[in-house]
C-alpha cells in the first residue's frame, strides 16, 4: 500500500464533511443565516413584481378607531359597513372578525324583558299605550339588537367569507347543529395511490367559530391563524388543518376558492401534499405549508379606511369595489394582528392574508421541490472537490481571485434562481463552506509560510548556500546557481561558485559555466583569470558538437580539448585527449578517476535524421550489444568496461591498448614474416572461436581491428559493434564498414554467424601474405560483384615464396562462398594454420 | 565502549521496486533509514536524496566544515549532535521539495526519515524521526519505541479514539500526517538518550515492524552475533511473514 500524506486536500476534505452533515442535519446557526438571507432575497425579489392582485382591504385603522370609538364597536355598525360594500357589488367579501360569542347589551337585555312584561301584561293597560309603547320597546330593541342587524347583513353579503381560529387546547364539544354546518366546509379528500404520508398538516385540538347564526349565512369558512418561524418573521402559510378525520382551509385558501368560483366543499386535497383548486394548484411541503411570495413593503394593497366608507368619503366607491376580493380587517395599533415578515418590520395579519391569496390566485409561490436538495448536494460538492483539489494547488493571489469567482457563482445561482425563479436555494450551506475552508486552508499556509519567511530571513545566506551545496552534490547544477545567485558574492562565495563554474564545464554545459563566471566578475573581474575562460569557454560553447566525426564546423584538431578548461567528462570518466576518429565516431583517451584506470573512451554517433522512438529503439540494441561484448572474457580480445551515455553521446569505454593495428603490415612494402603473420592468424582464430562459443559474432574482421600491443600481444578490437552501428549509420548508398573483408552472406544481407568471421579472416590472412587483398572493385558495386561471385586471384601467384600449398588450401576454405564449405569453427583453421606452421622451413 | 553498526535492506516479496534507503557511518556514529513515497519511481528518488543529504552534512558537521545551522538558529534546550541531525533533516525536505517542484515526474514525492547519531563521547544517543520509520532502544531486558509514529492512526490513538489494535488494523494506517519534501517546513522530533554498554538501536522502515512485533524483534537481539548478521535475520523473519513492502533495518550494537 502506497503511503499518502496530510495535506491541503485531506484538510478540504475534513471541513467538507463536516459542513456536509451539518448541511444534512439542518444545522442552526447556519439556518438562521439562510433564513436572513432569504429575507433579504425575499425583498429584491419583490421588487420585481408588478401585477398586484385584485385584493382590496377594508382597514379598520387608527383614524377609523379615533373618528367612531374604541375597539369593538357594535357590531351593528359593522353590518353598516358591510352594507355598504355590498352596495359596491365586489365578487368575494372576507369579514376578518370572529364573533364567536353574542354581543351582550345590558340594555337590550332589561328592554326584552320589559318587552315581555308587557305582553304578559297587555289586558291590564289600555290598547292605545300598549301598541304605542310595544312599537317603541320593539324599534329600540331592533336598534339595540346588534347581531341581528350583523346577521341581515350578512346574509345580504355576497360570496361571504368567515373567519375561524384554531386552538391547540380542547374547546367546548360543539353542538350537533354546529357539527352539522361544520362539516359542510370540509375539503374533499382524494387519495394519491402510493404517495400517501407524504405531509403532515397541523391538528388543533379544537375551533373557535362564528356564532353559529352568522356561520350560517357564511359561504366559506377559513381559518385566519398565522405562523410565525421560529426567529418570529412569518414566512408561510399553512392553508389547511386537518380537524378530526375533516380538512379544513385557511382564509387566504377560502377566499381563493370564492374568488374562483369554486364551492368551498369542491377544494380537493390530495394525499401527495398538494391542493387542486379547479385548474390552480398548491404545492404543499411536508409541513402542509407553502412559502409565501410577498408582493412588497405595507400597503403593497389598495387599502381603504373604514371610517371613510362609513362616511361616505369614498369617491366611486363602485369602481375600487366592484368585482374585487374586499377584505375586512383591524389593522389599528394594539388592537389588530401585527407579525414581523421579510418584507416589513410589522404587517396587519389581513395583509398577510391578502398575500398568500395573491400567491394562492396567481399560483406563485417560494418553492422547494424533490430535486433541490441535489442541487445544494451538488454544489456542496463542487465546493469540496475546489477546496480539496484546487485551492491548495495554486498560487496565493490566484487561489483568492478562484475563490471569489465561486463564491460569486454561489450567490448569483442562489439570487437568480429565488429572484426569478422563486426557487429557494440554500446557499449558505456551500457558502459558508467555501468561507471557512478558505480560512482553513490559507490560514495553514499561511502561517507555514510565515514561519518559514521567518527561518529563512533568519540565516537566509547560510541556508541558500547550504541548499545550493546540496543541489551541486546531487548534480542539480541549475539549481545550486539559483540558490547560490541569492547570496552575496564574498570570498568564500566566490570559491563556491568557481567550483560550481567548474562543474558546470565538466558537464560541457560551457555556456552556463560562462554565466556563474560572469556572475563572479560581477564583483571580481579577474578572479583566478575567470575574464579569459569566459572569452575562451564562448567560442567553445559556439563551436562544440561533441561526439560527431566529420562534421563541417570542427573539421580538424581535438576540439573536445581547446579551450575547455576543466578537464569534460564523458559519465564518470575525465576525457584525457583524442585519440583517433573512426566511421562511427572518436576515440578519446579516458581516465576512470575512481581507480585512476586509463580507459579508452569510444564515442558513438547515431545519425541524427532517425525520430525518437526509433533512436530509441537503436540505443537499446547499442548498449545490448556492448552489455554482450562486455561479457567476453579473453586474452586476445579488448575488454569492455562500461557502456553509457552521457548528453547525447553514447560511448563505451574499454581496454586501452598500447600498440598499433595490423593495417600498415598490410602493404607490400611492411609485410610481417610469414611466420609472423600464422602466428598471428591463429591467435586470431582461438579468440573468435572463443566468441563463437559465447554466441558473439565480430562481424567486422579486418586488419584495423587486429592491434599487436608493444609486449607483442595480440587483441581483437570492436566485437560486436559494426552490428550495433551498421543499423545506425546506413546512409544511403553507403555500406558501412569495410566491405572488403565481408563475407558474401554477409553482403547479402542474411543473418552471419562465425562462419562469416572465418571468411574475413581467411581475407586478413590473404592480405598479410601477398599484400594485397583478394578482392579489388574499383567501385563498391564490383567489389561487392566478386565477393559473392568471383574466385579471387591464387595467392600464390602474387607472392609464391611466402604462400606454401597447405596455407593456400586453408585460404581456399576460409573463403569459400558457401558456408557449408567453410570452416564451421575457427578453431579447425587454427589447427590447420598451425599445421602449417610445422611444415614451414625453418 | 565497542560500536558494530551494520544496515541493509530487502525489497520483500510483493513489491517490484525498493523505495527504501539507508546508510550507516561506521566512523561517524550515525546510521538513517528513509522509506519514500510517490508514483514513477519518484519515491526511490526522495529517501536516496534525503539519506544522501543528510549524511554530506552530518559528515560536514562532524569534520568540523560546517557550523551554521539550517534555517536559523541552534535549539538550546538540544543537543549540539541533535542540532545537526536536526539541521540536516531540513535541509534534506527543503532539496527534496524544490526538486520535486520542478520536476513533473516527482511532483508530490516524499519520503520518511529516521536517523541515530551516537556522541561517542557522552554516551548520547541523538534520535530524530519524521513519517513512520522508526527507531527501537533494546535495552537487557526490553524493548522501547523511541519514535512516535506520524501517521493519523498513531495521531487518533494518542487522543484515544481508536485501540492500538484498532490502529493495526485501520484502513488509513499508511496515511502520514508528515513526511519529507511535501511541504517548504518540516517540523522534526528529535529525542536524546543515554546508552548503557550493551543496549543497541534499531532503526527501520514500516515493512520491518508491521511484520514483526516489538518482542519478536527484541529476541534477534538475544545473541552475540554482528550487527550484519542480525540485520539479516530481521529481514529474512519479515520476508518469512509475507514481506509485503520493502524492508530495510539499520542496527547499531554496543558491547
Amino acid at each position: 500500500m502506497k503511503k499518502f500524506f496530510l495535506a491541503d486536500f485531506t484538510l478540504g476534505l475534513l471541513v467538507s464533511v463536516i459542513f456536509l452533515i451539518f448541511f444534512l442535519t439542518s444545522f442552526s446557526p447556519i439556518e438562521t443565516l439562510e433564513l436572513k438571507t432569504y429575507d433579504w432575497r425575499m425583498n429584491l425579489r419583490c421588487r420585481l413584481k408588478t401585477v398586484p392582485p385584485p385584493v382590496v382591504i377594508v382597514a379598520i385603522d387608527d383614524d377609523s378607531i379615533q373618528n367612531i370609538g374604541r375597539w369593538p364597536w357594535p357590531r351593528g355598525l359593522i353590518a353598516q359597513l358591510l352594507a355598504k360594500i355590498s352596495a359596491c357589488r365586489p365578487k368575494v367579501v372576507g369579514l376578518n372578525i370572529l364573533f364567536s360569542e353574542p354581543e351582550t347589551n345590558p340594555g337590550l337585555g332589561e328592554l326584552v324583558a320589559i318587552h315581555e312584561w308587557l305582553g304578559n301584561n297587555q289586558r291590564k293597560i289600555s290598547a292605545a299605550i300598549f301598541k304605542n309603547l310595544s312599537e317603541r320597546l320593539e324599534t329600540a330593541i331592533a336598534q339595540l339588537d346588534n347581531d341581528s342587524q350583523l346577521e341581515a347583513a350578512l346574509s345580504e353579503t355576497n360570496n361571504l367569507v368567515l373567519p375561524y381560529y384554531s386552538i391547540m387546547d380542547t374547546a367546548a364539544e360543539l353542538s350537533p347543529e354546529y357539527q352539522v354546518l361544520l362539516s359542510s366546509f370540509a375539503l374533499v379528500q382524494e387519495i394519491d395511490t402510493g404517495r400517501e404520508g407524504q405531509f403532515y398538516p397541523n391538528q388543533p385540538q379544537g375551533l373557535i367559530l362564528p356564532l353559529l347564526r352568522f356561520l350560517a349565512q357564511a359561504k366559506y369558512l377559513g381559518q385566519v391563524n398565522l405562523y410565525p418561524d421560529s426567529d418570529g418573521i412569518v414566512r408561510r402559510e399553512i392553508p389547511l388543518i386537518q380537524f378530526g378525520e375533516s380538512f379544513y382551509p385557511s382564509f387566504s385558501l377560502a377566499l381563493a376558492a370564492a374568488w374562483l368560483g369554486v364551492p368551498q366543499s369542491d377544494i380537493r386535497l390530495k394525499t401527495s401534499g398538494e391542493i387542486l383548486l379547479g385548474k390552480n394548484h398548491i404545492p404543499l411541503d411536508v409541513d402542509s405549508s407553502f412559502k409565501i411570495d410577498y408582493f412588497g413593503p405595507y400597503q403593497s394593497f389598495k387599502y381603504v379606511s373604514a371610517f371613510d366608507l362609513l362616511s361616505e368619503k369614498i369617491p366611486q366607491a363602485e369602481k375600487i369595489f366592484g368585482g374585487k376580493i374586499v377584505l375586512v380587517g383591524v389593522t389599528a395599533s394594539g388592537v389588530g394582528t401585527l407579525l414581523a415578515t421579510p418584507v416589513a418590520r410589522s404587517l396587519p395579519g389581513v395583509e398577510i392574508i391578502a398575500t398568500a391569496l395573491g400567491d394562492i390566485i396567481q399560483g406563485q409561490f417560494i418553492h422547494r421541490d424533490s430535486r433541490t436538495f441535489y442541487y445544494e448536494l451538488a454544489m456542496m460538492i463542487v465546493v469540496t472537490i475546489f477546496l480539496m483539489f484546487g485551492l491548495g494547488n495554486l498560487r496565493a493571489g490566484l487561489g483568492a481571485l478562484a475563490s471569489g469567482v465561486l463564491l460569486l457563482i454561489l450567490l448569483f445561482a442562489g439570487i437568480f434562481s429565488f429572484v426569478r425563479q422563486g426557487l429557494w436555494l440554500k446557499i449558505s450551506y456551500p457558502v459558508v463552506l467555501l468561507v471557512a475552508g478558505y480560512l482553513v486552508i490559507i490560514s495553514k499556509r499561511f502561517f507555514i509560510t510565515e514561519r518559514k519567511k521567518e527561518l529563512v530571513e533568519a540565516d537566509s545566506v547560510e541556508t541558500n548556500k547550504m541548499l545550493g551545496l546540496s543541489f551541486q552534490s546531487q548534480g542539480l547544477l541549475d539549481m545550486a546557481f539559483e540558490k547560490f545567485r541569492k547570496c552575496p558574492i564574498d570570498e568564500a562565495m566566490k570559491e563556491l561558485l568557481y567550483n560550481l563554474a567548474l562543474d558546470f564545464e565538466r558537464k560541457r554545459q560551457f555556456n552556463k559555466a560562462a554565466a556563474v563566471y560572469e556572475h563572479i566578475m560581477t564583483v571580481d573581474k579577474k578572479y583566478k583569470g575567470i575574464d579569459e575562460r569566459v572569452k575562451q569557454l564562448k567560442v567553445v560553447g559556439e563551436t562544440m558538437i561533441f561526439g560527431a566525426p566529420g562534421l563541417k564546423k570542427t573539421a580538424e584538431g581535438t576540439v573536445l580539448m581547446e579551450g575547455a578548461i576543466q578537464t569534460p567528462t564523458l559519465g564518470r570518466y575525465e576525457v584525457m585527449k583524442e585519440l583517433g576518429r573512426g566511421a562511427m565516431g572518436t576515440v578519446y583517451l579516458g581516465k576512470d578517476p575512481k581507480i585512476n584506470r586509463s580507459v579508452a573512451i569510444k564515442t558513438v554517433r547515431f545519425e541524427d535524421d532517425v525520430d525518437e522512438e526509433q533512436m530509441k529503439v537503436i540505443k537499446q540494441r547499442f548498449f545490448r550489444e556492448a552489455e554482450s561484448a562486455g561479457k567476453l572474457n579473453h586474452p586476445n580480445i579488448i575488454t569492455i568496461y562500461d557502456a553509457g551515455e552521457d548528453q547525447d553521446v553514447s560511448y563505451i569505454a574499454m581496454e586501452l591498448l598500447d600498440g598499433e593495428d595490423l593495417k600498415k603490415f598490410s602493404d607490400k612494402k611492411n609485410l610481417l614474416p610469414v611466420k609472423k603473420v600464422l602466428e598471428i592468424i591463429i591467435t586470431v582464430a582461438e579468440a573468435l572461436d572463443y566468441a563463437h562459443s559465447q554466441g558473439i559474432v565480430h562481424r567486422d574482421i579486418k586488419p584495423a581491428n587486429i592491434m599487436i600491443q608493444k609486449d607483442g600481444t595480440i587483441k581483437v578490437t570492436d566485437f560486436g559493434i559494426a552490428r550495433i552501428t551498421a543499423s545506425s549509420a546506413t546512409q544511403t548508398g553507403t555500406v558501412l564498414g569495410t566491405p572488403s573483408y565481408m563475407s558474401p552472406e554477409q553482403i547479402a544481407g542474411k543473418k552471419v554467424d562465425g562462419r562469416s568471421d572465418i571468411f574475413s579472416l581467411g581475407v586478413v590472412l590473404y592480405e598479410l601474405l601477398t599484400g594485397e587483398k583478394p578482392f579489388t572493385g574499383d567501385s563498391i558495386a564490383t567489389l561487392l560483384y566478386q565477393i559473392t561471385n568471383e574466385n579471387p586471384r591464387s595467392a600464390r601467384e602474387i607472392s609464391p615464396d611466402r604462400v606454401p600449398e597447405s596455407v593456400l588450401k586453408v585460404l581456399d576454405k576460409a573463403m569459400a562462398k558457401d558456408v557449408n564449405q567453410r570452416y564451421q569453427h575457427a578453431r579447425e583453421m587454427a589447427d590447420d594454420l598451425r599445421r602449417c606452421l610445422a611444415e614451414l622451413p625453418q | 565502549m565497542k560500536i558494530d553498526i551494520a544496515g541493509l535492506t530487502d525489497v520483500g516479496r510483493v513489491r517490484s521496486n525498493n523505495e527504501d534507503y539507508f546508510f550507516v557511518a561506521p566512523e561517524d556514529y550515525f546510521l538513517l533509514v528513509a522509506d519514500g513515497m510517490g508514483g514513477h519511481l519518484a519515491g526511490e528518488v526522495a529517501s536516496k536524496l534525503a539519506v544522501d543529504i543528510v549524511a554530506a552534512n552530518l559528515r560536514k558537521y562532524l569534520r568540523g566544515n560546517l557550523k551554521a545551522i539550517f534555517g536559523g538558529q541552534p535549539d538550546k534546550n538540544l543537543s549540539v549532535y541533535s542540532n545537526y541531525l536536526v539541521s540536516s533533516i531540513r535541509l534534506a525536505n527543503q532539496v527534496i521539495y524544490e526538486k520535486a517542484a520542478v520536476s513533473p515526474a516527482q511532483k508530490n514525492m516524499g519520503t520518511t526519515i529516521v536517523a541515530a547519531l551516537l556522541d561517542i563521547k557522552k554516551n548520547i544517543v541523538s534520535v530524530a524521526n519524521v513519517g513512520d520509520s522508526r527507531a527501537y532502544l533494546i535495552a537487557k531486558d526490553k524493548i522501547e519505541q523511541l519514535t512516535t509514529d506520524h501517521t493519523l492512526v498513531q495521531e487518533q490513538q494518542d487522543k484515544g479514539l481508536i485501540s492500538k489494535e484498532q490502529a493495526a488494523s485501520s484502513p488509513i494506517q499508511y496515511i502520514l500526517s508528515r513526511a519529507l519534501g511535501v511541504e517548504p517546513a518540516v517540523v522534526v522530533d528529535v529525542r536524546e538518550i543515554n546508552i548503557k554498554t550493551g543496549e543497541h538501536i534499531l532503526l527501520c522502515s514500516d515493512g520491518l515492524s508491521r511484520m514483526l512485533a516489538d518482542e519478536e524483534i527484541f529476541r534477534f537481539f538475544q545473541s552475540a552475533d554482528p550487527a550484519r548478521t542480525i540485520a539479516a535475520r530481521l529481514i529474512d523473519a519479515a520476508n518469512e511473514r509475507g514481506g509485503k513492502d520493502n524492508i530495510t533495518v539499520a542496527v547499531l550494537l554496543t558491547s
